[in-house]
């Protein structure tokens, strides 16, 4: 049997024959525990001991894939393993100052045994303004009224404004953007310096393939200096990046939405807007598109990004002067910041794959508009 | 110290290492300083710095005077070389670290290149700046030192060809050879008589000989030497009709060949620049053709043969005038296939080499079936290279699947027709499958073959007889390959089984410690495990959730238990098809209900629809790769796979068209369109600079893995690679303490002319740079020789007009493609990524099985971080590998665990 000292100092000079001293760094994965069951959004925890400090950089691999790369304590990373209870690998690898690594594994356990219960919450981002227009915040849990294809529902969860934001920031990096790339890379930065301290975000790149550029742990000023290296080249998968982006999300709770830079050409996209369409309604993620280069004018790309925009319930902006779009990211906040997050269990249990429409209400005067996803399509479980 | 000083002290270390009977002042290998900063010349020229001084000159010579074709960038290199050489540079920078090697004498440079004076400090300056003069130098670079000595003592021949042939002579030096005062000419002394009557000049007298042979004819002829200099000796006797007894008929069968040389697409460019060389020239066919020992071709080599291969007509010829008559010899191939532009003589050659590795044997009755099958590779490639993966070998039976494959195609367009080519083609593509992992013998494959052929569509459908086939013949020989007692019910778990590579007989791999887990290397388990995880995002139904289906709509459809079928049909928990060309239905319940009153074809159509769609699935399902991959986020793909047009077809990735990512083709050898879905990047980071590879060169990369089975890597042959690459790398070692072996280390380690020759000068000035002078696959030569599989060793040939295959390949068959488009080549050619997966496999005790996921890797890695130039610069892959760090293969085999073939073994460390 193995012991359970699992941390393997990978020294890169000669090997050392005489036992490790007290103060040798050593890691260890807290969890999940060696020989654990697990199941659903776990958040994986290594710790290094005694003195932290010396690592450089710790990343978590799950099953094989990059999970979280982090460069400070607390060294610790949400993943979802699926519903299932079956078995998984997790290592930590810990890149210390002076260049060695320290590895830690951790294996868990499958089980016959498939939790049970699975309870399909349907989620709703709403928004409420006056008759001006105007973000009406405050409210309570007792204000809204939420009907699932015209039958009312019982509110389960509500969250009202001052939660921290969950923010995935998709950046389009293809050959198309070429000219555009400089302005663009602008835009971000202007986004993101706008973002509060406590906010989440995940910086993604895509082309024909999706880079992470910023972790939801980086932090703003490393996220700020990355967006420099966003440099344009391949072809363009849009669609699969927002099925991506909704991933990352959807493991997140809190108020959630994903931000599109991108001239909305899609050529290599595995998915199709179809797909696109049908993820958006069952996800509870509006979805922000601010239009650069060509997308700006071709009405074509912008038919796309309206579509995204709308069925998701959130909005798309198209302008390609740097000092207008301040006032569209103001928007995109205030968006944010007065969202009101409901959730149900619907009183019809059926995942049959059918549509079910969504409407929202607000007591109050009539003059009040709701703004939220008009309804979601019950997706059956998997096979 | 001076230029001048500099440059008398550079030549003062003149290598004295020719051949004992050339004078020392004859071989002369000198040094010239150039003012420029090394690392700033190789930047301007794509080169990844360092670069050092035994290659630099070559290199940035060749990027910006190319000889031949198809570099696009060499007038912006050639500029940002003169504007760095034009630089006024600080007085603190460095300029005499730069020495350049350069062959011959400055005066006779002078004399006979520049035909004006040149200062020495500028010389090498000039050498660079000069396109002919590049020319030469490049030229001279790649003479031993006898033929270097003939030419010092020339002026004239080399100022002739200076003049009239610089980019012939730079192409084609490496074979010219001076020995004894003759021409050395390849073909030995049978052939001198045709290469003096083609040159018009005898070999004894090669002043006059080579004058002729680079300069007559725009070169051709030359062109033609090196080409048949480049073949081995059995290769070289086709191409120069040795094998002809009657001398005449030799001459003129040569000169024809000659003849296709000169009315080939010139390889060389031109100051107006010149095409891309075609994939399919003479030359390289030469390369490709299959030879007996004693030069004539392999069989079947009757002329008429090719001839009716070729003209694909309908009209088949009887046996006897397929074997008669003369056999098709190198000009007339050449002429035949050529000639003709690449998407033409592709198909040709993948004809040639097909007939040639599946029917050496074939008796002359069997020819006419032969024939048909041969024909077929231009128009069914998917199909016929399938079979031939399969074992297939009777042209019967080819003849029959073939037969059967076109009946299918000739139902009349429509949702029937692509149902029915989904089907035969998703059952065929599973056993293809099951033979690759080794799960079904051959034998047993073969028989399957001819059953799948004989089946033909009832009045329900083809699924009828193909349900029936599945039940009583495919599903229960996959069941007991891969130890499942009772497969109905469990059909998909059978059929998972097969293409993971299950097998009931197979014994448990040893256990190791992989960071203090103890693990297995199991590519079957690991497989088996990905494709679930793949099949449940790919959504859709199970194949026993579909035969059952099946078996119950043929039920009704006969009338047997029809009230029960009609009641577990209406239970059954299918998802209805949604592929429009299998077909549009209605609800199951009104399906049913259309059923019970007699009504039938929705039913039938509906289970033909949801067959066709689960075998689809499951022939994608191995090419996907991993289950969480962002190719299976959305709806599944297998539903958008259009094989209307060309059902058989190779197929092809089609993107960027307004129409869905979506594969178009054949639902066999999925692997050639998808196998870049088989690469993995280690992390999600955004790489630093734009990727290596396009997209042409990654999915013939990818190819390398999505053909490798990990069935075929043996440990004991990673051992013998290893061992093999050390004793090269001893060799090499010698010759740090004795040079005097660099000739020998150089030809049997196959070096190109240019390196052979500047060996010794590096092994003089620069040792240091050894390390980074050889391949590992040179290496591998050096200390060989070695048998190693091929399909375990081998990279795809499938770029070179080969098979679905793969094959170790000929030693320079990456320099050889001088002026070709290199980008499917690069991966046909470069076994050093292979070869450093090995290695660093063997140095943590791991499996040879693991090689192809972590090379999936590895490739990866290369595209994303490996060199940019790396089509003009094979040796940069090599510096790139020996420079990634040996944590990243930790990483790489860590990566292998999850649904990967690095599995845990035993029980779990205790926890805390």
């Amino acid at each position: 049997m193995i012991p359970h000292a699992l941390a393997l100092v990978l020294a890169l000079g000669p090997a050392q024959d005489s036992e490790p001293s007290v103060s040798e760094p050593r890691l260890s994965i807290s969890e999940p525990a060696q020989g654990a069951f697990v199941s659903g959004l776990l958040v994986l925890r290594a710790r290094v001991e005694p003195d932290p400090a010396v690592v450089r950089r710790l990343t978590f691999m799950a099953d094989g894939r990059v999970a979280c790369s982090l460069e400070r304590p607390p060294y610790e990373c949400p993943w979802d393993v699926g519903p299932g209870v079956t078995p998984h690998v997790f290592r930590a690898v810990a890149v210390l100052r002076d260049g060695r690594r320290l590895i830690d594994n951790v294996r868990t356990l499958g089980s016959r045994l498939t939790p049970s219960i699975e309870v399909a919450l349907v989620q709703v981002a709403a928004t409420v303004t006056d008759a001006d227009g105007r973000f009406l915040r405050g409210l309570g849990r007792e204000a809204f009224r939420i009907f699932e294809d015209g039958v009312p529902q019982q509110l389960s969860h509500f969250v009202g404004q001052g939660t921290p934001r969950e923010l995935v920031v998709a950046v389009d990096i293809s050959g198309s953007m070429g000219s555009a790339m400089e302005t663009c890379r602008r835009a971000v930065k202007g986004f993101l310096g706008g973002l509060k301290a406590e906010d989440h975000l995940t910086l993604l790149a895509f082309n024909d393939s999706i880079f992470t550029v910023a972790s939801r742990e980086t932090n703003p000023a490393a996220r700020q200096r990355a967006v420099d290296r966003l440099a344009p080249w391949g072809g363009t998968a849009l669609f699969d990046v927002v099925l991506r982006g909704l991933d990352l999300l959807e493991r997140q709770r809190g108020r959630r939405a994903l931000v599109l830079f991108t001239d909305g050409e899609d050529r290599d996209s595995h998915a199709t807007s179809q797909d696109i369409v049908r993820r958006i309604e069952v996800s509870a993620t509006p979805i922000y598109v601010i239009a650069q280069g060509k997308g700006i004018r071709e009405a074509e790309l912008k038919r796309v990004m309206d579509r995204l925009a709308e069925v998701s319930g959130g909005r798309a902006f198209y302008t390609e002067r740097i000092e207008e779009l301040a006032g569209v990211f103001a928007e995109i906040t205030e968006d944010l910041d007065s969202q009101y997050l409901l959730a149900y269990e619907p009183t019809n249990a059926d995942r049959d794959g059918s549509w079910r429409t969504i409407r929202v209400e607000v007591e109050g005067a009539s003059n009040r508009r709701v703004r939220a996803r008009k309804g979601y399509r019950a997706a059956p479980a998997g096979r | 110290m001076t230029d001048r000083v500099r440059y008398l002290s550079g030549w003062g270390l003149v290598l004295l290492l020719a051949a004992p009977c050339v004078g020392a002042q004859d071989a002369h290998w000198g040094e010239l300083p150039l003012r420029a900063s090394s690392e700033r010349l190789a930047l301007a020229v794509g080169l990844e710095p360092p670069v050092e001084s035994w290659r630099l000159l070559f290199g940035v010579s060749s990027r910006i005077h190319p000889a031949s074709g198809g570099q696009a960038s060499a007038g912006a290199r050639l500029q940002a070389v003169q504007a760095e050489l034009a630089r006024d540079r600080p007085s603190e920078e460095d300029s005499s670290a730069l020495l350049a090697p350069v062959p011959l004498a400055p005066d006779l440079w002078r004399q006979a290149v520049f035909d004006q004076p040149v200062a020495g400090g500028e010389l090498a300056r000039a050498l660079l700046l000069d396109r002919a003069a590049s020319l030469v130098y490049r030229a001279v670079s790649q003479l031993d030192p006898e033929t270097l000595a003939f030419f010092s003592r020339h002026p004239e021949l080399l100022r002739r060809v200076r003049i009239r042939q610089p980019e012939v002579f730079a192409l084609v030096a490496g074979s010219l050879q001076v020995e004894g005062g003759r021409v050395v000419v390849p073909g030995g002394t049978a052939a001198v008589p045709l290469w003096e009557g083609l040159v018009g000049a005898e070999v004894a007298q090669p002043e006059r000989f080579l004058a002729r042979l680079l300069t007559a004819h725009e070169g051709r002829s030359a062109i033609l030497l090196h080409a048949v200099n480049g073949l081995d000796p059995a290769r070289q006797r086709f191409a120069l009709s040795l094998a002809v007894t009657d001398p005449g008929r030799r001459h003129r069968r040569f000169r024809a060949l000659a003849r296709v040389f000169a009315r080939a697409p010139r390889w060389w460019r031109t100051e107006e620049g010149s095409p891309m060389r075609p994939l399919f020239d003479p030359a390289s066919l030469l390369g490709r053709v299959a030879v007996t020992e004693d030069g004539a071709l392999a069989p079947p080599a009757a002329r008429a043969f090719w001839q009716a291969a070729f003209a694909d007509g309908a009209a088949v010829p009887d046996a006897a005038s397929l074997s008669g008559g003369p056999p098709a010899d190198a000009a007339w191939l050449a002429e035949q296939i050529a000639l003709l532009p690449t998407p033409l003589a592709r198909p040709r050659v993948m004809q040639l080499t097909f007939a040639q590795r599946v029917f050496p044997a074939a008796s002359p009755e069997s020819l006419p079936q032969a024939l048909a099958t041969v024909r077929q590779v231009a128009h069914r490639p998917a199909l016929v290279l399938v079979l031939e993966r399969l074992g297939l070998e009777e042209p019967s039976l080819y003849e029959s699947v073939l037969r059967a494959a076109e009946a299918l195609e000739a139902v009349p367009r429509g949702e029937r027709r692509t149902r029915t080519l989904t089907q035969f083609e998703g059952a065929l593509a599973a056993l293809d499958r099951a033979r690759q992992t080794g799960v079904l013998a051959p034998v047993a494959v073969q028989s399957l073959v001819a059953s799948l052929a004989r089946l033909r569509p009832t009045r329900l459908g083809y699924w009828d007889p193909l349900t029936s086939w599945l039940d009583h013949e495919l599903v229960p020989a996959l069941a007991t390959a891969v130890g499942v007692a009772q497969p109905l019910g469990a059909e998909e778990e059978v059929w998972l089984r097969a293409l993971a590579g299950f097998r009931a007989e197979a014994t448990a791999s040893p256990v190791f410690d992989w960071e203090g887990l103890p693990t297995r290397a199991d590519p079957a388990a690991g497989e088996r495990t990905r494709l679930a995880g793949v099949r449940r995002r790919q959504g859709g139904n199970s194949l026993e959730i579909v035969l059952a289906f099946a078996r119950l709509a043929r039920a009704v459809a006969l009338d047997r238990d029809r009230e029960e079928a009609l009641a577990s049909l209406r239970a059954m928990p299918i998802d209805p098809s949604r592929h429009p060309s299998y077909g549009r239905t209605p609800s199951l319940p009104a399906v049913v209900s259309e059923a019970e009153l007699g009504r039938l074809d929705s039913l039938l159509r509906l289970s033909g629809g949801l067959l066709a769609e689960t075998l689809a699935s499951l022939a994608y399902a191995p090419h996907l790769g991993q289950a969480a991959g962002t190719v299976l986020a959305g709806a599944n793909v297998a539903r958008r796979h259009d094989l209307t047009d060309q059902p058989f077809a190779l197929p092809e990735e089609i993107t960027g068209t307004g129409a869905p990512w979506h594969v178009r083709g054949s639902l066999l050898a999925l692997e050639v369109a998808l196998a870049p879905l088989r690469l993995r990047r280690i992390t999600p980071d955004l790489p630093l600079h734009p990727p290596a590879f396009d997209r042409t060169t990654l999915a013939s990369f990818a190819l390398s893995v999505g053909l490798r089975s990990p069935f075929a890597m043996r440990d004991a042959d990673a051992r013998a690679v290893l061992a093999a690459i050390e004793r090269g790398r001893n060799r090499v070692r010698v010759l740090l303490v004795d040079s005097s072996g660099s000739s020998a280390v150089a030809r049997d380690a196959a070096l190109e002319p240019w390196r052979a020759q500047a060996l010794p000068w590096l092994l003089a000035h620069e040792p240091a740079a050894l390390d980074d002078f050889f391949s590992l696959a040179e290496l591998l030569r050096l200390g060989g020789p070695v048998a190693l599989p091929e399909q375990a060793w081998g990279l795809p040939e499938l770029a070179l007009g080969g098979g679905l295959r793969l094959r170790r390949p000929p030693p320079l068959l990456l320099q050889r493609a001088v002026g070709q488009d290199r980008r499917e080549l690069l991966a046909a050619a470069l076994e050093d990524p292979l070869l450093k997966v090995a290695i660093e496999l063997q140095a943590r005790r791991l499996p040879a099985s693991l090689a192809g996921a972590t090379l999936a890797l590895l490739t990866q890695s290369i595209a994303d971080e490996g060199p940019q130039e790396l089509a003009d610069d094979p040796l940069a892959l090599g510096r790139f590998l020996r420079t990634l760090p040996s944590a990243r293969f930790d990483d790489y085999v860590s990566a292998l665990a999850g649904d990967g073939p690095l599995v845990p073994a035993g029980e779990p460390p205790e926890g805390p």
